[in-house]
């Protein structure tokens, strides 16, 4: 069993390298999310492992990961409870048609490219243990999911969170979002049927009575939760925030056991609290520098601890090549040409599908969902690792790019209050 | 009527293609899966002299991470890397150190590499049979070895 002093020499040192990183990625105008993503990376085989194995060896031994395992498992689940907690239905009423057909062609466009990807990479990177409808399926929600969070505080930076191009970018991030999940939880309910432990229509049966009963009961009760803050001047009590964490661990539990995934859990869990602005904001502010300080550099360092690099040689920057290429311009300019068809202007178009093309730490979860479930081998894990880094990176200079400043100020006057704090989001 | 149109052609087409996409794909042919671990039996008394200086004597443990047809297999210490091709497969790696040179006077750098054969499809025997082999030293015997895929075959690290 590995010491204590191990665990807690890990945990430092992570988080002194996200923070360190994290600041350097806000001196070149990036979120300061990539420089934590590229922490993680950095910590693993792919930079510290091949300079110092030794180094390495002694810091990350097999044996102590699964602690590192658990803790970034826990933060994930109250991190997809936030993500969960910040949607709120008001972010896409009203938008119209523009939001509707951007937002799903935005999510069709790259999944229609992921699958016929996939037609390539199958017989290349996978294995006869995943079926080509598990591997394609995958692919295409890797491929089409956007960041919420990681949008919303680019929108922020970059004072777009009043303008209409940011109203429909959140908007359209958030149906993205729900859609891209509901798509996931049936690909892992498609892949871990091959082998469940428990029978499918038990699996599938129990998921949509459990979404159900999330929708109605669980979301009734909470409504008295609100009801019970509102009538006690805007304070929660321990107790209450325990009743949640309760919530979010027995809801990740759940749907585990019934074969989707925790995170489906937490999320839902998330998605069906009261949306009042200062409840949601008193839970964001309990959870949030916590799991932004301490949890998601931890996750990060353990999906960087699984990423190799050294994998990706030869052929395989062919593949790597195709599958950046695949992303951006199914995610890019499929949202582009849904919008221009609704009515943007082009230049609206493109600043939307330049936006939607952030993946951030959506797709890392995503991907570690995959990896956990068998359906990517480790060289197309770390290719999709390096994909979901390369497209968030990009939004910020490409952004400029296509919607630079002088028509930034030229952008349309405040839209619905509500925008306002949802882009105040966490990360 | 227009957005209508709109949101036929550019998600309900796309969607009817993916689902011809998807059937056409089930009829493609992956690399057979072999990624795992598994438990070494040496065939022989032990694991030979040759292998016991870079890998410990007890070490019985095999794992295997695969992606497509690309192998990277880890014994004890050692990182092997190489392809799957049909039912063979055949790694390699150059040691760490010259410890076989040292040891069984080899002329070359040190080379280790693992040739193996995975069962037939569907056969009730599903142990890997192979061989550890020293291309680069005449004295060093190939070690023969079955490894039983133990549960829970993980893809990788």
């Amino acid at each position: 069993m590995p010491s204590p002093l191990l665990l807690l020499a890990q945990i430092a040192i992570i988080l002194l390298c996200a923070r360190v990183l994290g600041r350097a990625m806000r001196l070149i105008g990036q979120p300061k999310v990539v420089g934590e993503m590229v922490a993680g990376l950095m910590l693993g085989p792919s930079l510290l492992g091949w300079l110092a194995p030794g180094v390495s060896t002694s810091l990350f031994p097999t044996a102590s990961l699964g602690f590192l395992n658990a803790l970034s498992q826990i933060g994930l689940l109250f991190f997809m409870f936030l993500v969960g907690l910040e949607l709120d239905a008001k972010l896409i009423r009203g938008r119209g048609h523009a939001v509707l057909v951007s937002s799903h062609a935005s999510i069709v466009a790259p999944f229609l490219l992921g699958v016929i990807l996939a037609l390539y990479l199958y017989p290349r990177l996978s294995d006869d243990s995943v079926t080509f409808t598990g591997f394609a399926l995958f692919m295409g929600a890797a491929m089409s999911v956007t960041a919420f969070p990681v949008l919303a505080r680019i929108l922020q930076e970059r004072g777009l969170t009043k303008t209409r191009l940011g109203a429909v970018a959140i908007a359209c991030a958030a149906v993205d979002d729900v859609s891209a999940w509901c798509i996931l939880a049936g690909v892992v309910l498609i892949v871990r049927s091959a082998d469940a432990t428990i029978p499918v229509p038990l699996m599938v049966g129990g998921s949509v009575l459990f979404v159900l009963v999330m929708l109605t009961v669980v979301r009734r009760a909470l409504g008295r939760l609100e009801v019970t803050y509102e009538r006690w001047g805007g304070k929660l009590s321990q107790d209450r925030i325990a009743a949640v964490v309760f919530l979010v661990l027995a809801s990740g539990w759940i749907t585990e056991r019934l074969g989707v995934h925790a995170v489906f859990g937490a999320f839902l869990a998330g998605a069906v609290m009261p949306k009042g602005e200062a409840f949601v904001r008193e839970f964001r502010d309990r959870f949030e520098d916590v799991m932004v300080v301490l949890f998601l550099p931890i996750f990060f360092a353990f999906t960087g601890l699984r990423t190799s690099v050294a994998l990706i040689g030869g052929d395989m920057w062919l593949y790597m090549a195709l599958i950046l290429l695949v992303a951006v311009v199914g995610k890019m300019a499929g949202c582009a040409f849904a919008a221009r068809a609704s009515g943007m202007d082009w230049r609206e178009s493109w600043a939307l599908g330049t936006l939607m093309n952030t993946r951030g730490l959506m797709a890392f979860v995503i991907l570690n969902v995959g990896f956990d479930i068998g359906v990517i081998s480790p060289a197309l894990f770390a290719m999709m690792v390096l994909m979901a880094l390369a497209t968030t990176f990009m939004t910020t200079p490409v952004l400029e790019w296509v919607y630079p400043e002088r028509v930034r100020l030229r952008a349309e006057a405040p839209s619905k209050p509500e925008l306002v704090a949802a882009s105040g989001g966490h990360r | 009527m227009r957005p209508v149109l709109w949101y036929l052609a550019l998600v309900g087409l796309p969607v009817a293609a993916m689902l011809v996409i998807l059937r056409v794909g089930e009829r493609l042919v992956p690399p057979r899966a072999v990624h795992g671990e598994y438990a070494v039996v040496f065939d022989s008394a032990g694991s030979g002299h040759c292998l016991s200086v870079l890998v410990p004597d007890g070490e019985k443990r095999l794992s295997v991470a695969q992606s497509g047809p690309k192998l990277d297999v880890t014994f004890g210490s050692l990182e092997l890397f190489g392809t799957l091709d049909g039912d063979s497969l055949y790694v390699v790696a150059p040691t760490k150190d010259n410890a076989l040179r040292r040891a069984a006077s080899c002329l070359t750098r040190d080379t280790i590499a693992v040739s193996g054969a995975l069962p037939r499809k569907g056969a009730s025997d599903t142990h890997l049979i192979g061989s550890f082999l020293f291309p680069g030293c005449g004295m060093c015997p190939a070690v023969p070895f079955r490894a039983m895929p133990l549960p829970d075959r993980a893809r990788g690290p």
